[in-house]
C-alpha cells in the first residue's frame, strides 16, 4: 500500500520535470539553432517487494534531438547556416573549453572579432577570427567556410562533428559543451551565407507532450487519492470491528 | 514550489512580446523613407543541473543528472541594410542611393551621422540640408538664382543659373561605407552613427569603389516586406499562445498537486 504512495509521488516529480522540459522547448520555438530537448525514462530492476507489491526504479535520460531545423533566408552577410551535420565552434572570453553551436548568427564586435550576440568568440581554424574593419569590399563566406573581406582571406570557420553529439551537455545560447568528447573536423562542411537554421521544435509535438504530461500527472494524483481513500476506509472499518 | 515550467513559459511569452514589438516598429515604418528593418535574435537561457528525484538508488545505477532549461530571452536586434525600392518624386532635391553607402550629415554637436534618406531641401543660406536641417557633407551651396539643379549618377551637382544656358558645377556628393554596416547604431530620425563595431567610414564618390550610384528625383522606400512581417507576426503570436497554454497547464498541475488531499 505505501509503495503505491511512493510510486505515485516519484512519478509526479518526474512528470513535473518533464513538463519543465516541454516548457523550455516551447519557449525556444523561435530560437535560432535551438535543438529540441528530449527525456526518456528507463525502468530498472522491476521486482516484487517483501509485501508482494510491484516495485521498480526509474532513470530519466536526456538527449538532444539534432534533426535539422528549417533554413530561413535573412540576407545578412554574417548569418550562416550549416547544410549538413556539424557545429560551429565558439568560446566565451573567460572559458577554456569551447562550445559548439548550430546557431550561426554572428556579429563583428569591437576590435573586429567575429562573435556571437552573447559575446562568445567564433573560432576559425587558427583561433578567433579578426575581421578587418577597414576592408574595402563585402564580407563573403564561401561554402567551405572561408571568409574573405573585399577578396582578401581573413580566416576559415571551424566546423566539427562528434561521435555522439546528442549526448553533449547544453549551455545557453543554443550551444553544447563537449565534456571529454573530442571533436573531429567535419568532412566537407556546407556553410550557407545569408541563412539561419531555425529551431527544430515542433509545436504540435510539444503540445501533445504537454497534454500527455498533464494527464499522466492527474492520473497519478487520482491514484494517490484513491489509495488514500482505500486506506482511510480500511482504518475506519477496521476500527469499528 | 511552483514548477519551473511556469516561469519558463512566462519568459517564453516575454520573448515573443519583444518580437511582436519589433515587428510593430517595422510595420509602422513600412512607408518611412530609407528605413531599414530589424529583427530580434533569441537565445536559450542557462541550464541548471538537477538530480532526478529518488531514482536509480536500489540498483547501484548512478542517479541521472538532468539539465533543466529556463526559457528564452531576446539577446539582440539586428538591422538588415538590404536595398529598398524606389519611388519617383520628380523633386530635384530628392535623391536615392542605388547600392551601398550612406549620405553624410553633420549634426548640431559637430559629429557626423549617416542616412539613406535623401529627402533634401535648401536652407535659407542655400545649403543642401535634410528635412530636419542637418547639413549634407561635403557642403553643397546652391546660388539663389539657380533655376535647374542636376545631380548625376556619380554625385556631381550642377545648376543652371537664371539667364544662362550652360550648367555650372556646384560640388560633388560623397557617400560613406562601412565594412560592418550591421554594426551601425540607429539614433532615430533615419540617422545612424558609427560605433566601434561598424568601424570608420570609407568616403568616396558614388559609383566608384563599391559605392552605390545616386538617383535624382527618387527616394528609397523602407525595405520592410509587409507580407514577411505579417507571417513573422503570426508566428510570434502563435508561439506566444503556445507558451500561454503552458502557463495554464503548469497552473493546472499545481492545482492537481494541491488536490492530492481532498
Amino acid at each position: 500500500m505505501l509503495a503505491r504512495f511512493e510510486n505515485a509521488a516519484a512519478a509526479m516529480n518526474a512528470l513535473r520535470r518533464n513538463q519543465e522540459r516541454v516548457a523550455n522547448n516551447l519557449a525556444n520555438a523561435n530560437t535560432t539553432g535551438y535543438k529540441r530537448d528530449r527525456f526518456f525514462t528507463e525502468a530498472l530492476n522491476e521486482r516484487l517487494d517483501a509485501q508482494g507489491a510491484p516495485r521498480s526504479d526509474r532513470r530519466v535520460r536526456q538527449t538532444s534531438d539534432l534533426s535539422p531545423g528549417a533554413l530561413e533566408d535573412t540576407g545578412n552577410p554574417l548569418d550562416v547556416a550549416l547544410g549538413g551535420e556539424g557545429f560551429f565552434v565558439t568560446r566565451a572570453p573567460d572559458a577554456n573549453a569551447p562550445h559548439y553551436t548550430r546557431a550561426g548568427h554572428f556579429v563583428v564586435g569591437n576590435e573586429g572579432t567575429l562573435r556571437t550576440p552573447g559575446g562568445k568568440a567564433v573560432l576559425g581554424e587558427g583561433g578567433p577570427i579578426q575581421v578587418p574593419l577597414n576592408a574595402d569590399g563585402d564580407l563573403r563566406i564561401a561554402k567551405d567556410g572561408t571568409i574573405t573581406a573585399g577578396g582578401d582571406p581573413v580566416g576559415t570557420l571551424r566546423v566539427v562533428t562528434f561521435d555522439a553529439p546528442e549526448e553533449m551537455d547544453r549551455v545557453q545560447g543554443a550551444a553544447f559543451a563537449a565534456g571529454g568528447a573530442a571533436p573531429e573536423p567535419a568532412d566537407a562542411p556546407t556553410v550557407l551565407q545569408g541563412k539561419l537554421e531555425t529551431s527544430n521544435v515542433s509545436p504540435i509535438t510539444e503540445m501533445t507532450d504537454m497534454i500527455e504530461t498533464s494527464r499522466h500527472y492527474q492520473a497519478q494524483q487520482k491514484s494517490l487519492r484513491t489509495t488514500n481513500e482505500v486506506l482511510s476506509r480500511a482504518t475506519q472499518t477496521l476500527g469499528r470491528l | 514550489m511552483p514548477p519551473r515550467s511556469l516561469q519558463t513559459a512566462a519568459l517564453g511569452m516575454t520573448a515573443q512580446q519583444t518580437k511582436v514589438n519589433n515587428i510593430a516598429n517595422n510595420l509602422a515604418n513600412a512607408n518611412t523613407t530609407g528605413f531599414k528593418r530589424s529583427r530580434v535574435v533569441f537565445k536559450d537561457l542557462l541550464y541548471q543541473n538537477v538530480q532526478a528525484d529518488g531514482e536509480g538508488d536500489a540498483t547501484g545505477a548512478e542517479p541521472a543528472e538532468l539539465q533543466m532549461g529556463h526559457g528564452a530571452t531576446a539577446v539582440a536586434t539586428v538591422r538588415n541594410f538590404s536595398q529598398g525600392g524606389f519611388t519617383e518624386t520628380g523633386n530635384a532635391l530628392n535623391m536615392a542611393i542605388n547600392g551601398d553607402g550612406f549620405f553624410q550629415v553633420r549634426r548640431p554637436d559637430g559629429t557626423m551621422a549617416y542616412t539613406r534618406d535623401g529627402t533634401f531641401t535648401l536652407s535659407s543660406e542655400g545649403n543642401l540640408v535634410t528635412q530636419t536641417g542637418l547639413q549634407v557633407q561635403p557642403n553643397i551651396n546652391v546660388p539663389p538664382d539657380a533655376v535647374e539643379i542636376d545631380v548625376n549618377k556619380e554625385g556631381v551637382v550642377s545648376a543652371r543659373l537664371q539667364g544662362e544656358s550652360e550648367m555650372i558645377e556646384l560640388g560633388q556628393l560623397e557617400l560613406a561605407r562601412f565594412s560592418n554596416t550591421a554594426g551601425l547604431r540607429a539614433v532615430g530620425g533615419n540617422l545612424y552613427e558609427q560605433t566601434e563595431a561598424s568601424g570608420e567610414p570609407f568616403l568616396g564618390a558614388p559609383g566608384r569603389n563599391g559605392m552605390g550610384t545616386v538617383r535624382q528625383g527618387f527616394l528609397e522606400k523602407g525595405n520592410v516586406q509587409v507580407v514577411k512581417e505579417m507571417t513573422s507576426l503570426i508566428q510570434a503570436q502563435r508561439t506566444y499562445e503556445l507558451n500561454s497554454k503552458m502557463v495554464k497547464a503548469s497552473d493546472n498541475m499545481m492545482q492537481t498537486a494541491n488536490n492530492v488531499k481532498r
